[in-house]
């Protein structure tokens, strides 16, 4: 168990692996062939590549949105290929989807109870928990009974970084952080994340934003037309950025 | 004029609440689970049927009788939900409308084939006299079904709104997506969800029951009716169901005092057609579209 800023600690975090997964949405389309990744404990893996290279298919996999049609998800030891969204929950993955995805006639308090609902059998732990949130993002107590489509989309944003943590997962599955925020509050939600990665987590993190995805990865994967395509340290993929992009444009 | 138009004024406060008690499971149904559940008042007019049979039929009391009905619409609703429902959430709208008018036909059927189509009347046992309040004249028994429609429709609030299931239901409604993520099992939510509106549809028949004689055919009259007070109210809210419900039973009411019978429809139809422009939602607004 790690101690985090707040005082609060996560699970101890094993390993996410896909292995060889192929995964589409119909009959006959393969939007992943073959795809294999590792997210290592403890470290900031990041998965870029063009539109339409399986970026956030990669994610509805490994999250459980997506049932592969071959190829295995690993948990620590532990095949979860077959677990539904909750049951990862419960043996901590969580993701950020892509977009707002505060429930917005909700408050904010019930957004966070909401996002504890795994803890809902134990409502002293699921308080707990709640004020823990409210304790990290104090921006947030002053909003906690406001409708949580009232707030502006960094507060939103905020509430769902909360929402992400508040079960206390031991994997972050993160989804185009930045998209559809305005360029202001892009740093901060990478603040965000570099403080989620100064407190260990292990956080797999698919991105359009490269460069700011690079700078903040211990690992990098591409993939492109669904396939692996590069993977390696930070060290191999910095610095040769504008390269990368051009690569993906002539793809 | 004044007494006319006040006792008219409270008959449609009863009535309405009458209208809001067997409004709310088809506004539950479209506002959490998007289904157009153009059975609902097949499942009223079996309700009521039900209920018919319990007091009528076996001597049960008519309060009492209330409770096993609401019970065998949960559990209706669970196997309509299994049976039916389940299989069409990857459907078109189109599908599941044509689906649940099918199921509204087979329901028919059956309640032709069983109890005829004879007009039935509720032997009201002790609900059947009328209180007197001097100028004002109310049958108890209307009385006792706007009573627990008042109440229940409350308590429904109260669930939405401050239990954490409550939470868990208004979230479905609003994003599956989302609300699977936190964990919640969506289909075994939106089982009960189900369950529980044809349970409201269920009562909301035992209401009706104790308000007017009835056949199993007319129910397509109470499905015009549910889906005004739905569509006044906006969807999926306890509270603006009531309030919409109360609306048109005044409406109703008044009109019938003012206005030759023949113009109840056109006014109010009339008067939804006004809401719907100006408040683009039902009585609700914008945020009416979910709970």
């Amino acid at each position: 168990m790690t101690a985090t800023q707040t005082g609060t600690t996560q699970r101890s975090s094993p390993e996410l692996r896909l292995e060889q997964v192929t995964a589409g949405y119909f009959a006959n389309d393969v939007v992943l062939d073959q795809v294999s990744l590792r997210v290592r404990p403890g470290a900031v893996t990041a998965v870029l590549g063009p539109n339409g290279s399986g970026k956030s298919t990669t994610l509805r996999v490994l999250s459980g949105f997506l049932a592969p049609r071959s190829g295995r998800v690993l948990l620590g030891e532990e095949d979860i290929t077959a677990l539904r969204v909750g049951e990862r929950l419960h043996r901590g993955v969580s993701l950020l989807p892509q977009g707002r995805s505060v429930f917005p006639e909700l408050t904010v308090l019930e957004n966070l109870r909401l996002g504890a609902w795994t803890l809902r059998h134990n409502r002293a732990a699921m308080n707990g928990a709640v004020e823990a949130m409210l304790e990290r993002y104090p921006s947030l107590r002053a909003f906690r009974d406001k409708p949580a489509g009232s707030l502006s989309g960094g507060q939103a944003r905020l509430v769902e970084f909360a929402r992400l943590l508040i079960t206390r997962p031991a994997v972050l599955l993160i989804d185009e952080p930045s998209v559809g925020l305005a360029p202001v509050l892009v740093d901060e939600v990478y603040d965000e994340i570099i403080r989620l990665k100064q407190e260990g987590r292990t956080i797999l993190l698919v991105d359009q934003n490269v460069q700011a995805a690079i700078e903040i990865a211990d690992e990098v994967y591409t993939l492109a037309y669904g396939r692996n395509h590069l993977e390696g340290g930070r060290d191999r993929f910095e610095g040769q950025l504008d390269e990368l992009i051009r690569g993906w444009l002539s793809l | 004029m004044l007494e006319q138009l006040l006792q008219a004024g409270v008959n449609g406060i009863l009535l309405g609440g009458v209208y809001g008690g067997f409004a709310v499971g088809l506004s539950l149904i479209l506002g959490v689970l998007r289904i157009v559940n153009i059975a609902h008042s097949a499942v009223l007019i079996i309700g009521a049927l039900g209920y018919w049979q319990l007091v009528n039929g076996l001597g049960l009391d008519p309060l009492l009788a209330i409770v096993p009905i609401v019970l065998l619409g949960y559990l209706l609703g669970l196997g309509v939900q299994r049976g039916v429902a389940h299989y069409l959430r990857r459907e078109s709208d189109t599908t599941v409308l044509l689906a649940f008018f099918g199921l509204m036909v087979v329901i028919e059927t059956i309640a032709i084939i069983v109890w005829t189509t004879d007009t039935k009347t509720l032997d009201l046992h002790y609900l059947g006299g009328v209180l007197d309040l001097g100028f004002l004249r109310v049958p108890v028994a209307r009385v006792v079904a706007a009573g627990l429609s008042f109440a229940l429709l409350v308590a429904l609030h109260l669930f939405l709104t401050r239990t954490l299931t409550g939470s868990a239901i208004r979230g479905l409604s609003s994003n599956r997506d989302v609300a699977e993520m936190v964990g919640i099992d969506g289909n075994r939510l939106s089982r009960h969800v189900f369950a529980m509106s044809i349970a409201f549809s269920a009562f909301g028949g035992t209401a009706l029951a104790l308000v007017v004689p009835f056949t199993p055919q007319d129910h397509l009259r109470w499905l015009a009716w549910a889906f005004l007070v739905v569509i006044l109210g906006g969807l999926g809210s306890a509270l603006r169901t009531l309030v919409a419900g109360v609306v048109i039973g005044v409406v109703e009411s008044v009109v019938g005092v003012l206005l030759p019978f023949q113009y109840t429809y056109l006014v109010l139809y009339g008067l939804l057609a006004v809401v719907l422009l100006v408040r683009n939602q039902g009585l609700g607004g914008l945020k009416a579209r979910s709970l």
